[in-house]
């Protein structure tokens, strides 16, 4: 786990650093992780408040520096306790930040404890097949019918879907509105009636991912997150989150995904050349690099929000990890020629209780399969091309480039 | 009291800002005698890192380096790198010996300029080979041999030697009007940076240090330099990112500004992506050294590494950005392309940091030999 690098300056840190502290010895004295079911230990970690520790108290958290989240995290991890990212990714990275701030209380309370203890999986309902990058300009259409909306379309992309209870849900509501104004965002229970999730086979062999489609779904109002036309908005809440928790590096030396090059050097001295030693400690300045700047820019906010600047930690570290599966391959000469099998079928961990290590994808050992996976890295997430764009515009303040659907109703901007 | 790495205190802050006012504003560069004093004496700039003792402020490298990366971003020149960071760094680790007890206080208000000589005639750096032979002469000490590419060798007051006696390393200091010292200047693909060739024909030298510790304080003198001239590249590679974020805001063709062209704004997305790395490799160099946060030698290296690439391709994007004006004598773009570029050449090279990277990074896995 990543040491705390937080601003001691921030106002209330030290009493925060406190509470934390206190509320995990609690948790770790009354549920020790070896003896406690998973579901129940993350229970008890919600209820002491250090689910999201930014969170108000009685919503899984305590109110304190969100930058505490990492003490937190250490001090239960570092007890054994599970790490709930990897067992519920969008639920924790995402759908709990966009609840907590714009769900109605009772949804709150409906939702938030079970997200956490990973009673319900969740998964997203944004992309879809004629919406990638220019994601406001979807076209899942969901119509005001009383005290329900009901929606039709197609979603694309959708980890967990097949598993997941709750998805978080962007649709049109107003296409005669310039696109951004007509979004309205929703909380869907993927058991309604209308939701079919069919596997969506990759180029690893894998089906990571699904197609959702929607015919005649209903969701009641009181599932809709912010006002009618407001849904770019809180998108906006779960994006930044998505790209943080992608870009987020380590701040432990060799952690991240150049350990599987330097691990292969170490095993295969038979393979090592000059050359390819110099490619290696090239990757590897490249990636050390990359985790000090993750490490300066933690200080530089000192506890507060990642900015845009996020975006730029998710264009490097994706594109470093496509140069090093390319290392990879290379060095294994010959034998990258070989697969561990294109009709493999990886099987999630369970840690009881059906809680399972649904981001656990192929070992290290599969180099293979982890380089074809790499060519998802610069499109999953932000493709590389329009994180440029967001680092030209938003970091550096470069003027927008010019837009065809500038002030236009979505339904008047081609598609296709 | 050990500070966050990255987190500056009130009074580097102000530093920063006073070092980066008189570079801007300097009538002449650091070669000029009385514009060196100042910076020695009115902005207490070269003894940041020296003790108290010596009339140093005690502070550390990491003071230094904002000197250094404020110097890159104005493309300031001066006889810093040589004297601040290879000699007074090397100096400071014989401290106990009377003649450094007399040189480093007039290194630190400016009186003098000094230099090491470490490399050999092509410019290599060894530590376990240093390039200059030393032998008694009575009571004193003569030096044989050259050492190419000394940075300011030529302005040098003072020049620290590393010669072997009977295969022990020693540090010896002779001064640049010594008898036997032939300098010769090298001119600069960088015209403000000075490198000198130097030859000693039994050039009167005095001993200040011998042995593992003299090997150690070389060494210590090598990172110091080299992160310096890292955050340099950081400083470099900062002020033409600011300047060609400027131009692309400004400059119009095809009725827009060049920065909405995703072309123009991709090339300087990345452009932003080298000056942070830049940045935090360089600022982690001086923490490690100064704090003991990483092993020196790894990060000195690592932030050379990183920052020469950086810089490199900054300065170069920068003078593609600006087009036709950026290849023209008269707009500043080519002259940071050649500090960067001749930067990332100095102290031992590319290689022999890559090499370091390389024994640090892979340890008992690097492949055996010279890479």
């Amino acid at each position: 786990m990543t040491q705390s690098t937080v601003h001691p300056g921030v106002s209330g840190y030290e009493e925060g650093r406190r509470a934390v502290s206190a509320a995990a010895g609690k948790v770790l004295a009354g549920h020790p992780p070896a003896a406690t079911p998973v579901r129940q230990f993350l229970g008890a970690c919600f209820d002491a408040g250090l689910a999201w520790v930014h969170f108000p108290v009685g919503r899984g958290g305590l109110g304190v520096d969100a930058g505490l989240q990492d003490f937190a995290d250490g001090i239960l991890q570092g007890a054994g306790g599970v790490n709930p990212f990897q067992l519920n990714p969008i639920a924790y990275g995402m759908a709990g930040p966009t609840v907590v701030a714009h769900a109605t209380e009772d949804m709150k309370t409906r939702l938030l404890r079970p997200m956490y203890t990973c009673e319900h999986v969740w998964c997203q309902l944004f992309s879809e097949p004629g919406a990638g990058s220019d994601l406001a300009g979807l076209a899942t259409r969901a119509v005001s019918g009383g005290a329900d909306w009901v929606v039709n379309g197609q979603k694309i992309w959708t980890s967990l879907g097949h598993v997941a209870r709750w998805a978080l849900l962007l649709a049109r509501t107003d296409p005669d509105v310039e696109k951004h104004q007509g979004l309205t965002y929703f909380v869907l229970d993927m058991r309604s009636p209308g939701v079919e999730v069919r596997p969506l086979r990759q180029m690893t062999g894998e089906a990571e991912f699904n197609e959702i489609f929607l015919t005649g779904v209903r969701i009641p109002d009181t599932q809709r997150l912010g006002e009618v036309g407001e849904g770019w908005r809180v998108a906006m809440t779960t994006l930044m989150n998505e790209r943080n928790a992608i870009g987020a590096g380590s701040s432990v030396r060799n952690s991240g995904l150049i350990r599987v090059p330097l691990r292969l050097w170490a095993q295969r001295p038979d393979l090592r050349t000059p050359v390819l030693q110099d490619r290696l400690v090239a990757l590897f300045a490249r990636a050390d690099a990359a985790r000090l700047t993750g490490d300066r820019q933690r200080v530089e906010r000192g506890g507060g929000p990642i900015g845009p600047e996020g975006s730029a930690a998710k264009l490097v570290l994706s594109e470093l990890g496509q140069a090093i599966f390319d290392f990879c391959m290379d060095f294994l000469g010959p034998e990258a020629t070989c697969y561990s099998g294109y009709d493999a079928r990886h099987e999630p961990e369970d840690l009881g209780g059906g809680v399972k290590l649904w981001t656990s994808a192929a070992g290290d050992e599969d180099v293979q399969r982890m380089f074809l996976r790499s060519r998802a890295y610069t499109i999953e997430g932000g493709t590389s091309d329009i994180l440029r764009n967001i680092v030209g515009e938003r970091v550096l303040g470069l003027p927008g480039d010019l837009r065809a659907d500038r002030d236009k109703p979505w339904a008047e901007v081609p598609r296709g | 009291m050990a500070s966050i790495e990255f987190e500056w205190s009130d009074e580097q802050r102000a530093l920063r800002e006073l070092v980066a006012g008189f570079f801007t504003r300097s009538p002449g560069d650091g070669y000029d005698r009385p514009v060196w004093r100042r910076l020695g004496t009115d902005l207490s700039a070269l003894g940041l890192a020296t003790s108290e003792a010596f009339g140093g402020s005690g502070a550390s490298a990491i003071e230094l380096g904002i000197v250094a990366e404020e110097m890159g971003r104005a493309l300031y020149s001066a006889p810093f790198l040589a004297t601040a960071g290879l000699a007074m760094t090397t100096l400071g680790g014989c401290a106990l010996d009377q003649l450094v007890k007399e040189l480093l206080p007039q290194l630190v208000d400016g009186t003098l300029v000094a230099t090491a000589a470490l490399s050999d005639v092509a410019g290599h750096i060894d530590l376990t080979r240093p390039p200059l032979a030393a032998r008694r002469n009575g009571d004193r000490w003569a030096l044989d041999g050259s050492s190419s590419f000394v940075l300011d060798g030529g302005a040098a007051d003072v020049v620290v030697c590393y010669a072997s006696a009977r295969d022990i390393p020693g540090i010896f200091v002779v001064r640049g009007d010594a008898t036997g010292l032939a300098r010769s200047e090298v001119p600069g693909l960088d015209p403000g940076r000075h490198q000198a060739h130097l030859t000693f024909h039994g050039a009167e030298a005095t001993e200040v240090g011998s042995g593992g510790s003299a090997r150690t304080a070389v060494e210590a003198g090598l990172n110091v330099a080299s992160a310096l001239l890292a955050a340099e590249q950081a400083g470099v590679a900062q002020a033409m990112l600011a300047t060609t974020l400027d131009y692309a805001k400004t400059r119009m063709q095809f009725g827009r500004p060049i920065g909405s062209f995703q072309a123009v704004k991709h090339r300087l997305a990345d452009m932003y992506v080298d000056v942070e790395d830049a940045r935090s490799a360089s600022y982690h160099a001086l923490w490690a050294i100064a704090e003991g946060t990483d092993d020196p030698a790894l990060a000195a290296s690592l932030a050379y590494t990183v920052s020469a690439e950086a810089a490199r391709r900054v300065t170069a994007s920068a003078i593609q950005v600006h087009g036709g004006i950026g290849f023209t004598w008269e707009h500043p773009a080519h002259r940071y392309f050649k500090r960067a570029v001749s930067n990332g050449a100095l102290l031992g090279g590319k290689a022999m940091h890559a090499q370091r990277l390389t024994a640090a990074a892979l340890g008992e896995h690097a492949l055996a030999g010279p890479a």
